[in-house]
């Protein structure tokens, strides 16, 4: 079964095409990441336009990278929500009169669930040869959903079955990262950009807080960007009086100036250790108390080499003594950050439940992960 | 099928959009035949508008397969009303493979009023109060837009149309207080409100003769018109001396 994922959620417009909920036959992503960097951040308004004129190419080229006509596609799929509204009014509208037009089904996904499924998909090999086949992720197993937009600890004990365990209060770990960046005057978008820059750092250089929030799964990373600024602010350069430049209708953001022996590295370092140290443990201690069987990161900051290393290392020192191995797992980068292939992967095991929506399907910008 | 009916002739039909404002419109059209819907979708244009579509078929008769073309409402109108009828015609022409012709959403306001011979000041609601307007009547033979659109507050538009020579036809939705003003301007002609309204009927026949000729926009590139996202304060704006 072929279905055609579509993904309009923030800022990446994005169609795919997976067969059977596993084998990602396309993944086209059109990144607005140029556009919005003049900003600093994400501009919904911008990220919103930029759909409208980036859909169709996007989804010709899934359904042509995936080899098949517009009747070869069996179910059209698209992310409902969580996401800016503008933004995904654009691809709900698109893939609802598409489904219409050809005649198909159509499956609404909420879009955090598709990061969780991110983990079912197999690309394939770059050589052509078919791919290896994973066995799929073992339930219960305990995800870490970790992006610009969210922190979420999950338990899942079926398809389709989660139990939220904990979220942020304030910032989501990629905007942790973010802010951090631009606090640093890094640039945009922060978590790749800190991780660059903390390679050469040390991370026991600065002592920057830990929210453990006692008794509680949730996160909270608004106070160690604040304790960062005041690390950071004696190295800081005046900022110049003319006013940023514009570009339209969107105010530019001016990059923070730093004076040359600003130990920027270590800065980074030691801000990205503290962001990933509580996400690691938290993780390592929900797997513990529910007996997970495998451990799933999910999101764009699963792409995080030293947040990988370090959940690997607390599952292994805190669960295995109790639990035996429990595999980590996390998806190929390509399909960390946004993409359609992990709505269309999602998609599949949705419909094996009924899922179906009508052309009445609306957004819902501020959809959580819930239900059994 | 019974002998003393006729069968129907295969038509083409083109199907007409328009979500500018939360003044819904859809309609099928032929040539000949015209069916038109139009109604308050509020902010539920979403979830109203395909159902609609599906609707309308429905009630013509017609399936899918002989929609041969997609015409839809470009705007100036609210943001994101306007991005869910463009994006519903591009998941039409993208599975349909059928073309799609963009109409200005002021042209079609002011159409039903052409052939009055007056100047027609077209007005469409942009959200927030404030208002997109532009100028149209008769220019060498033709009925065309005179003037480019302006966007402001009531107040603006009132003072412009206090300007203008005596006998202009004010169109298109306003609510009563901006009704009220309007209508105070000496020599403004407002039809009632009922007839003021957008007419999908209106951006069917706008497309009509690029649809017979097949002269269709690039879905692509095809996009809503933005107007007062930019720049348009009343002294930046062209036309107007
Ligand atoms: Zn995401």
């Amino acid at each position: 079964m072929n279905i055609l994922g579509i993904e309009t959620s923030c800022d990446e417009t994005a169609a795919a095409v997976v067969a059977d909920g596993r084998r990602v036959r396309s993944n086209v992503i059109a990144s607005q990441i140029a556009l919005h960097r003049a900003h600093g951040g994400v501009v919904p308004e911008l990220a919103a336009r930029g759909h409208v004129t980036a859909i169709i190419p996007v989804v010709e080229a899934a359904l042509r990278e995936a080899g098949i006509e517009r009747a070869g596609v069996d179910v059209v799929a698209v992310t409902e929500g969580p996401g800016l509204a503008g933004a995904l009014l654009v691809g709900v509208n698109v893939a609802k009169a598409l489904a219409y037009a050809l005649g198909r089904p159509l499956v609404a996904v909420n879009h955090l669930e598709a990061h969780v499924y991110a983990n079912w998909l197999m690309l394939p090999p770059a050589d052509g040869s078919s791919p290896v086949a994973e066995p799929p992720p073992a339930f219960p197993l305990i995800c870490l959903l970790v992006s610009g937009g969210h922190t979420e600890l999950i338990l899942m004990t079926d398809h389709g079955r989660y139990h939220h365990l904990g979220r942020t209060l304030d910032d989501a770990a990629g905007e942790a990262f973010d802010k951090g960046a631009r606090l640093l005057g890094l640039g945009y978008p922060g978590g790749p950009v800190i991780q660059r820059v903390a390679e050469a750092g040390n991370p026991s250089q600065f002592d920057l807080p830990r929210a453990w929030l006692a008794e509680s799964y949730d996160f909270s990373f608004s106070g160690l960007k604040t304790a960062l600024l005041r690390l950071a602010e004696p190295y800081r350069l005046p900022q110049p009086s003319e006013p940023a430049p514009t570009s339209g209708p969107f105010p530019e953001h001016r990059a923070a100036a730093f004076a040359p022996d600003a130990p920027l590295a270590d800065l980074a370092a030691s801000y990205q250790a503290a962001v990933v140290e509580v996400l690691a443990v938290k993780t390592a201690r929900a797997v513990v108390e529910f007996g997970a069987k495998t451990v799933l990161l999910a999101g764009g900051v699963a792409a995080n080499a030293a947040l990988r290393a370090r959940l690997r290392d607390e599952v292994a020192r805190r669960c295995e003594p109790e639990l035996g191995p429990v595999p980590v797992r996390y998806p190929p980068p390509a399909l960390c950050t946004d993409n359609a292939a992990m709505v269309a992967g999602a998609a599949f095991y949705a419909l094996r439940r009924g899922a179906q929506a009508g052309w009445e399907t609306d957004i819902h910008p501020r959809l959580r992960l819930t239900g059994t | 099928m019974s002998t003393s009916e006729q069968p129907r002739e295969a038509r083409s039909w083109l199907l007409a959009i328009d979500s500018s404002t939360e003044q819904a419109g859809i309609a099928l059209a032929d040539g000949l035949r015209c069916a038109e819907q139009t109604w308050d979708a509020g902010r539920a244009q979403t979830t109203a508008l395909l159902a609609e579509i599906d609707h309308l078929l429905e009630v013509v008769g017609i399936g899918l397969s002989e929609i041969q073309g997609v015409a839809v409402a470009t705007g100036p109108g609210t943001f994101n009303g306007l991005r869910v009828g463009m994006s519903i015609a591009k998941g039409l022409v993208l599975g349909l493979g059928v073309p799609v012709f963009g109409v200005p959403t002021l042209a079609a306001t002011a159409l039903p009023f052409a052939a009055t011979g007056l100047p027609v000041v077209a007005v469409v609601s942009a959200g927030r109060g404030r208002m997109v307007w532009a100028a149209y009547g008769v220019q060498a033979g033709n009925w065309s837009q005179t003037e480019a659109p302006r966007n402001g507050l009531v107040s603006e538009l009132a003072a412009d149309l206090a300007g203008r020579p005596s006998g202009v036809i004010v169109t298109g939705e306003l609510n009563p207080a901006q009704e009220d003003a309007v209508a105070a301007v000496p020599g403004v002609l407002l039809p009632t409100r009922i007839l003021r309204l957008r007419r999908p009927a209106a951006v069917a026949e706008l497309a009509w003769t690029r649809f017979r000729a097949g002269d269709a926009d690039d879905p692509v590139v095809l996009e809503p018109t933005y107007l007062h996202g930019e720049r348009s304060s009343p002294s930046s704006a062209p036309g107007r001396e």
